[in-house]
């Protein structure tokens, strides 16, 4: 009984909304990532929607990776997004934990060279448990690479390295004369602010 | 991506209870939404595999209506203090789901894990039944 009333009401609303399509950020090439359904364009202003690496750049070993674009602009039936963080899926980050080695996380935030404020939150996993001097060594050299990065490159090119690993990469070179290291990944990212327009 | 248009189906999975809402990509708006009590009388059945088969093939036709070719998954269980692992409902609603005609793009569980909540219900020595 519940059935019925229900299956009418949902229908008739959305054939009198519209699709957009949303258009990826600059430094994803501008590539489509979807379609979403608004009665009026005003209201796709801040959503977010989410795509894995994988999907963008056809790679399917970037699975777990996941981009979360924000609309920040609406143009006809397009509407423009600004990347606003990533993270990795959950899973992944559950296959990496195991017993009897040291999970080292932390959390920096770093200023790029052109003005965005940017929150990294790299993890590094050893081969075996790890005392807490080299735990707390890991951590310096994995905040000490990220600043630096972050002060040369702009955000763009600092994103870019940070999802395609190449930030990890420094990290595990240089972490792994401390202690054995099985993997680095930069778990999240997260944008908190932007520049001010001057 | 592939041609069409994809959404999201956001699977809620207890032991009372099975809620599917399939939306857009975004999660902003609902395109279609069902849950056990919608096909089922009784209480006790508002979580059975068998409901959630009933539900998700009713709600792949609405998507279907709307333009939905197919869906990817979040799969939910309560979480925070309460199980983590997702009801009987969850399965048994994604393979339904697709034997619907939607297709079936990446599965997530994004069942919420505190990183230290608050006291699980039962008291100190636990539901003693």
């Amino acid at each position: 009984m519940a059935r019925r009333s229900q299956r009418k009401s949902d229908s008739r609303k959305v054939k009198a909304k519209q699709w957009y399509k949303v258009v990826g950020p600059d430094m994803f090439g501008k590539s489509p990532v979807g379609e979403t359904l608004a009665s009026d364009p005003a209201k796709l202003m801040g959503r977010i929607i989410e795509t894995t690496l994988g999907e963008l750049t056809n790679n399917f070993s970037k699975q777990n990776t996941k981009l979360m674009f924000k609309v920040d602009q609406v143009a006809g039936d397009s509407a423009y997004t600004k990347f606003v963080g990533h993270e990795l899926t959950s899973d992944y980050i559950r296959s990496l934990v195991k017993r009897r080695t040291s999970r080292i996380d932390s959390i920096i935030d770093v200023t790029t060279s052109d003005g965005y404020k940017v929150r990294v939150k790299p993890s590094c996993f050893t081969v075996k448990r790890a005392r807490s001097t080299q735990v707390k060594t890991i951590r310096n050299i994995a905040s000490n690479i990220i600043q630096e990065k972050a002060g040369t490159l702009d955000l763009n090119q600092f994103i870019q390295d940070v999802v395609l690993g190449r930030i990890s990469l420094d990290i595990y070179k240089d972490a792994k004369e401390i202690y054995p290291l099985r993997r680095v990944e930069i778990r999240k990212t997260e944008i908190l602010a932007s520049p001010v327009a001057s | 991506m592939a041609e069409g248009k994809w959404g999201i189906a956001h699977i809620y999975a207890s032991f009372n209870n099975t809620i599917i809402t399939i939306t857009d990509l975004t999660g902003a708006e609902t395109i279609a939404k069902i849950s056990g009590g919608m096909v089922v009388k009784a209480a006790r059945d508002e979580s059975s595999p068998y409901t959630a088969m009933q539900m998700a093939g009713q709600i792949a036709e609405q998507a279907m209506t709307n333009g939905i070719m197919g869906v990817h998954v979040r799969v939910r269980a309560p979480g925070g203090n309460k199980q983590r692992s997702p009801g009987p409902g969850a399965q048994a609603a994604i393979r339904a789901l697709a034997r619907a005609g939607l297709k079936i793009g990446r599965i997530e569980d994004v069942t919420p894990i505190p990183h230290d909540g608050t006291k699980p219900s039962g008291g100190k020595r636990g539901r003693r039944v």
